[in-house]
């Protein structure tokens, strides 16, 4: 029923809209000859002017990929390979129907390998590991994107389809973004994954309104869905479908205002990419240009309570303690919590000359954990490797008995190089990029910073443009083990938060054809 | 005999010439410039071509959208790893759409234009009489026009352009910063008629900071004959 009330309001708002706004796009070749006769709009469609047209390209991208991961760390090191190596085969294909319309379908074939496992054996020392399937590394379809756009008015027109719509100006993050799979901070071009949705929007002048309702895949294969909102009926032996909706309704307004882009949004969301029930939450985006060279930036998500898991301190006193609360020891306590948390990005980019820039943002994750929480993560984690070693589990006995560690997301979309996941409240994101060095080469680091505990990652990359259509790049992803003693402090030693990943560093080389 | 003969050419002399012509104003010579290399409306396909100290060279392909003074819209058309990247221009604001990042980011009218030596504005901005004040005067068959920046978005501190006399059209230009260092050079050649719009179809752009670089801006086709709807110069409408 919310949901009903919801939608008729939304859909009621833009038609009226539209329908006002109608009198000022009259049929295309009116207004032209209004303006002048001797012009032809470029609605009217010369008759050279072919109705269709088709464009295509894409890009053929090889990466291989070695690194260290320690099995000393918390989080185990069992299912991250030392040897990796990709290859994305991608295709864009554009159809174009005049001014009706037009689709696009983004798609990769992924073909992955991965090599090398590393864990921690019964006698507490580093051992090889027979290497084994894992669901990350497995080959896969993608289709990030595959919709058509049809103009219903010059200034109205309906998306229907998987389509990323990003409306928040964060260049490493965006905590507005509710709708899609979550980008990667050190290389945000990866992702192009969207969401499947149908969008009605209006685009003004110097506003525009969007509607969207986004459905959550439950279920697919080869990158088709078999299942959108509700689970297949048909699911294997063993799955069970939980019989509710997953979806996330959204209203956005962009206006142009003192040379400024304002966004706000409201979004609703269904079971979408967290535990929130029919949950509303408030965004605001600003972006402007200053001095013609230092563009700044902020995103706000406001939003009550919190979906993400907590750990209960009253569990973690002791091994019989979180054994005797088992799943209850952690779970999403705070759901239904009545206070606001506001998460924000603050970031600023400088172009210097030679198009070198560098960009500066801060992250407030208003639903990370303090240090006292942290603390409380990290003794379960602690307690959660004693259990398992001494009743013999594996990491997925262990979440079933002692519940999930971590929030359990939605699509990954396009294979990421990094998964930014805050733990914490206080990050720091810097970008340094450096195009056209010597003509042909980019420089491009990137240093994500935990400010709790001053651990995070380096990720230096070097790209040489061969060709205009052909790149190579090489780089490493180097983690920052931070300041022990202002993390979590457990038994005797500080634990940061980059410090429990089992990953030391990662480097890679890549091979990239367009054409 | 050969007095009367002198004092009548003379005399027809005087009456055909009528009052002579006033040399053109600053203003007049702005507005000549804006109207020859920026139609008010047009739909034009050009290539640029980089060429850098090592010898070799990039080029581009790009549709170039253009509505009234101020609405821009550049969508690349090659090579294949920039195609479908697009540059939108309104008022005095910029932003480039990356295909990958699939949305559009803003941008600073100074930043180079794709790497070469032309910037975002010499491209997307080509509107001196809202930029500039100027002064003019001749050198020899051409008038030149001296522009000094009267606001920030303006894409270089100080232009000299010269423009022929007989034709007004551009023949060469010079780009200067602030203190008087000149940046660029630049040269108008190969004069086309464009479906009635007779103008330059090159523009030579030399880097004086990096004399070994320049870079070549020519039109393939250009059609003022149009009307671009106002939607296609939203920043929603960049990708599509």
């Amino acid at each position: 029923m919310r949901l009903q009330i919801w939608l008729a309001a939304c859909g009621g708002v833009l038609l009226s809209v539209a329908a006002q706004a109608e009198p000022v796009s009259e049929p295309a070749a009116a207004t032209a000859v209004a303006v002048d006769e001797s012009r032809v709009d470029i609605h009217e469609i010369p008759e050279e002017m072919p109705l269709l047209s088709v464009r295509s390209n894409g890009f053929l991208d090889m990466r291989w990929t070695g690194g260290y991961a320690s099995a000393a760390h918390l989080v185990p090191s069992n299912d991250i390979p030392h040897l990796q190596e990709l290859t994305e085969a991608n295709v864009q294909l554009k159809l174009g129907w005049a001014d009706k319309g037009q689709a696009l379908v983004d798609a990769s074939f992924v073909h992955q390998r991965a090599w090398m496992y590393w864990g921690l054996g019964n006698d507490g020392q580093r051992e090889r590991l027979a290497d084994h399937d894992v669901a990350t590394y497995r080959p896969a379809a993608i289709v990030s994107e595959a919709y058509g756009i049809y103009n219903l008015t010059e200034r109205l027109n309906l998306t229907l389809g998987k389509k990323r719509v990003l409306w928040g100006p964060g260049l490493a993050w965006n905590p507005t973004d509710l709708l899609n799979p979550a980008k990667d901070p050190t290389d945000p071009t990866l992702q192009r994954a969207g969401t499947w949705l149908a969008r009605l929007e209006m685009p003004m002048d110097n506003w525009s309104l969007s509607l969207v309702g986004a459905a959550k895949t439950t279920r697919q294969f080869s990158g088709i869905p078999s299942g959108l909102v509700w689970s297949p009926d048909n699911l294997p032996a063993g799955e069970t479908s939980d019989n509710r909706p997953h979806f996330a309704l959204a209203a956005r307004l962009y206006a142009l205002v003192a040379e400024t882009d304002v966004n706000a949004m409201l979004y609703m969301t269904q079971l979408y990419n967290d535990s929130f029930e029919y949950k509303p939450r408030l965004g605001l985006t600003a972006s402007h240009v200053f001095w013609n060279a230092l563009e700044m930036h902020g995103e706000v998500l406001g939003q009550l309570g919190s979906s993400r898991n907590y750990v209960d301190g009253e569990c973690v006193t002791s091994l019989g303690k979180i054994m005797a609360c088992g799943a209850k020891s952690i779970g999403t306590s705070q759901l239904s919590d009545s206070g606001v948390r506001v998460k924000t990005l603050l970031g600023a980019r400088y172009q210097f000359g030679e198009n070198a820039a560098i960009s500066a943002e801060y992250f407030y994750n208003a639903e990370g954990y303090d240090a006292d929480q942290f603390g409380n993560f990290v003794k379960a984690a602690t307690y959660r490797i004693e259990a398992a070693k001494l009743l013999g589990m594996s990491s997925a006995a262990v979440n079933q008995a002692f519940g999930s560690m971590m929030p359990t997301g939605g699509d990954p979309g396009s294979p990421q190089k990094f998964s930014f996941e805050p733990l914490r409240r206080h990050y720091l994101f810097l970008t340094y990029t450096h195009p056209q060095l010597a003509d042909d080469f980019t420089i491009n680091t990137v240093v994500i910073l935990g400010l709790a505990d001053l651990s995070g990652q380096v990720a230096p990359q070097l790209t040489w443009s061969v060709r205009s259509w052909c790149n190579l790049s090489a780089g490493a992803f180097i983690t920052l083990p931070g300041v022990a003693s202002r993390g979590a402090q457990v038994g005797g030693e500080g634990y940061t938060e980059y410090g429990l990943q089992p990953s030391l560093w990662r480097a890679f080389a890549s091979m990239r054809v367009f054409y | 005999m050969k007095f009367l003969a002198k004092a009548l050419t003379l005399a027809v002399g005087v009456l055909t010439a009528g009052p002579a012509l006033a040399d053109p104003t600053a203003l007049d010579l702005m507005h000549k410039y804006d109207q020859i290399m920026g139609p008010e409306n047009f739909d034009a396909v050009t290539r640029m071509t980089a060429h850098r100290d090592d010898g070799t060279e990039r080029g581009y392909k790009m549709q170039v959208l253009k509505k009234g003074d101020d609405k821009f819209r550049i969508t690349f058309r090659e090579p294949a790893a920039v195609v479908g990247q697009e540059l939108l221009r309104q008022g005095d604001n910029l932003w480039v759409y990356m295909p990958n990042l699939k949305r559009g980011v803003r941008l600073a009218n100074r930043d180079s234009f794709q790497g070469g030596d032309f910037n975002n504005a010499d491209v997307l901005r080509v509107k001196y009489e809202a930029d500039y004040d100027g002064t003019s005067s001749a050198d020899g068959d051409a008038w030149v026009l001296e522009l000094k920046a009267k606001n920030s978005n303006a894409s270089y501190d100080k232009v000299k352009i010269w423009m022929k006399k007989a034709d007004m059209l551009p023949v060469k230009g010079e780009y200067y910063t602030a203190s008087g260092k000149l940046l660029r050079k630049a040269e108008f050649s190969d004069v086309k008629n464009f479906d009635g719009i007779v103008r330059p179809g090159k523009i030579t752009m030399r880097n004086m900071l990096a004399t070994q670089r320049w870079s070549v801006m020519s039109w393939e086709s250009l059609n003022t004959k149009v009307n671009p709807p106002a939607t296609k110069f939203v920043l929603d409408d960049l990708g599509k």
